[in-house]
């Protein structure tokens, strides 16, 4: 093996926290290696495949992870399986420089003052790990201010009534409504609900040397066909690489932190030969994502209990409305509407979530997910029951503040490895039942919400039994306190008991809103990334 | 095993009572749908192929059965008829379900719900 390289920072993951980092530290001088298992993305190569996305995923990724990285899913009554990624249960991000986020929605969602706060303000029922965060949302908003601007986001900081006044508007007004949109905002204003525009990373305007979005149908799912989409790829981590002080290297599967005394000294990682190397770095930054991150650190023989447990994404609640009339317009992305009326302050429950009508949706997904109970399965009456619908549905959906529990946990597979020889990441547990009666509380707000905009019949059940929630927007692993014996990071986000390993993506949340969480990832990475800057 | 010409023809006969052609649009065979169902039978698909195997050469048994002719030979409503006494079956609602994937993100099945693609 040759002498090991020498970096200021080395960052294990380039999605939407490590891409921040990665430019945060650039820009502050810092010598920086960015290792990513995935690889770059071009929407030539991801194409439009409707079976075959992080949105439906039913035989494979256009956006990894590959069959590479298994995991295994442990049942309630221990019965164990391993699952691919694109198999029920795996809870999988896409793997690429971007993360997710060359892929994703772009719901660029600020979390709410009261989410930081959630054991202060609802007690903490038996069984869950409900806890406030050591920041408030004071504390953040700066930086969610920052990453607004640096990355793009397109909306109305006026409509934002359940924030604190923003400091700067968002740097681009929010896309064109669509008719399903108009419909939904007089079906909110007939029930004296507010609405606001929701907020994406989506060019509603040229913008950073970028073209406006197109509004195509594709976009949840999809890299954009025009680059209108702003993830990390696009934005933070190009910006980083064009400083000349980020090397990224990418199919590069990280193996273990190498620690001396409480200082990590760097990693070993697994190259695009599969030949291992060694990195050496001042600092150590974890982005690998809630799962991958937990599972590294305790490859990596840190022992601290609380390492992989709290897994928690979100519980998402929907309905569907049938309309008299075509609400379907074909102008994407298509999410334009929402109300942030239930996200706290509900009776009987705790938290609640944001509701949102939602992104185009594909005909294989329609037919697969927004079927009412009874509709024809097969022959010609299925057929024209999809031709005489499609364009008359629309779903209200949105994703509650799952309650954690401590049972809902990464740990390492005593059996089962990758090719590389590294333990997989075994999944066990739920969310708290807490979220189930969260859920069922704001299913009935969405249907009410249908049923005010017109809609003549609304389908669609509340979820009944807690589960395990995860996938795309999975935290809470490695998450930030005071106490070591309840957290895994400092407020600074550097891991306990150690002086230079810090994470920077959404493991650190302690819990994960109601509302898609990669803004505060950014956010949060932004803030870690410029104390780091600072310290080292 | 890959299938046997029989158990193709089978197949194409009932995945296009799946998705019938009509006069305003193709079904299952014409659309494509059929041919990428059969494409995966020998990729992503490939441990159902055995089941495929079983349930298609069931199919054809009792079309022999009760109208003493192949499933593909038989008219429409004869189609039907047998088709629906296997509605119970799991194994028949999946092969539903692998015919209507493939034909909702076909061009035909787009084009007949009005998702036009641009961009």
């Amino acid at each position: 093996m040759s002498e090991p390289k020498r970096y200021d920072v080395v960052i294990v993951g380039a999605g939407a926290g490590g891409g921040v980092a990665a430019n945060v530290l650039t820009a502050a001088g810092k010598r920086v290696l960015l290792l990513e298992r995935g690889r770059w993305l071009t929407f030539a190569e991801t194409g439009r495949d409707h079976l075959r996305n992080q949105r439906m995923s039913l035989y494979g990724h256009n956006a990894g992870p590959s069959a590479d990285h298994p995991r295994v899913v442990e049942a309630p009554n221990g019965q164990t399986r391993v699952v691919l990624p694109w198999q029920d249960g795996y809870q999988a991000n896409a793997a690429a420089v971007g993360g997710g986020t060359p892929v994703y929605g772009g719901q660029a969602w600020r979390f709410h003052p009261k989410d930081f706060r959630m054991a202060t303000t609802y007690g903490v029922p038996e069984g869950s790990s409900l806890a406030d965060w050591p920041i408030s949302y004071d504390d953040l908003a700066p930086y969610y201010e920052a990453v607004e601007h640096a990355l793009g986001v397109c909306g109305d900081a006026g409509a934002m009534t359940h924030l604190p006044p923003y400091r700067r508007d968002y740097p681009m007004p929010p896309l064109p409504l669509t008719r399903p949109g108009a419909i939904h905002r007089r079906g909110a204003a007939a029930l004296g609900w507010p609405t606001l525009p929701v907020p994406l990373a989506i060019n509603s305007m040229p913008f950073d040397g970028r073209p406006a979005c197109i509004r195509c149908q594709h976009c949840v799912g999809f890299m954009c066909p025009v680059d209108a989409k702003n993830g990390a790829h696009n934005t933070f981590i190009t910006r980083a690489i064009a400083s000349g002080k980020c090397d990224l290297v990418t199919d590069a599967m990280v193996e273990r932190v190498l620690m001396r005394d409480g200082h990590a000294t760097g990693v070993s990682y697994f190259d695009a030969n599969d030949h291992r190397a060694v990195v050496e770095a001042e600092v150590v930054v974890l982005a690998a994502g809630a799962v991958e991150t937990a599972r590294l650190l305790l490859h990596s023989g840190f022992t601290n209990d609380n390492i992989g447990r709290n897994l928690q994404g979100h519980v998402y609640v929907g309905a569907v409305g049938l309309f008299e009339e075509e609400v379907y317009d074909g102008l994407g992305p298509g999410v334009t509407t929402a109300t942030t009326r239930w996200s706290h302050d509900n009776d009987g429950v705790i938290g609640g979530g944001m509701l949102a009508d939602d992104f185009i949706v594909l005909p294989a997904i329609f037919w697969k997910r927004y079927l009412p109970p009874g509709a024809p399965r097969w022959g010609l009456a299925a057929k024209h029951w999809m031709r005489d619908h499609y364009r008359r549905c629309s779903e209200i959906k949105g994703p509650i503040q799952d309650i954690p529990s401590p049972n809902a946990r990464v740990t390492l597979d005593p059996s089962v490895k990758d090719r590389w020889g590294i333990p997989v990441a075994r999944l066990s547990g739920t969310t708290h039942p807490e979220s189930i009666r969260t859920a069922q509380f704001l299913h009935a707000k969405a249907v009410e919400w249908l049923k005010a905009s017109g809609a003549i019949e609304v389908w669609g059940e509340p979820p009944q039994a807690p589960f395990l929630s995860g996938g795309q927007h999975q935290a809470g692993t490695c998450r930030m306190g005071d106490d070591p014996r309840t957290s895994v990071v400092d407020p600074q986000c550097r891991v306990h008991g150690t002086d230079n390993l810090y994470i920077a993506d959404g493991s650190v949340h302690v819990t994960n809103g109601g509302f898609n969480p990669f803004l505060t990832i950014m956010a949060l990475a932004y803030r870690t990334a410029e104390g780091i800057a600072q310290r080292w | 095993m890959p299938l046997t010409p029989q158990q193709i023809a089978t197949l194409n006969a009932a995945a296009d009572r799946i998705i019938p052609p009509d006069d305003e649009s193709p079904g299952a065979v014409a659309s494509g749908a059929a041919a990428r169902l059969l494409a995966m039978l020998d990729g992503d698909l490939s441990v159902m192929q055995r089941d495929y195997a079983a349930f298609l050469t069931q199919l054809d048994l009792e079309a022999q059965v009760a109208f003493g002719a192949p499933f593909a030979e038989l008219d429409a409503e004869r189609q039907d008829a047998l088709l629906s006494t296997f509605q119970p079956s799991a194994f028949f609602r999946l092969f539903a379900e692998h015919v209507h994937e493939h034909f909702w993100s076909s061009k035909a099945g787009m084009r007949l719900v009005g998702f036009e693609v641009r961009g």
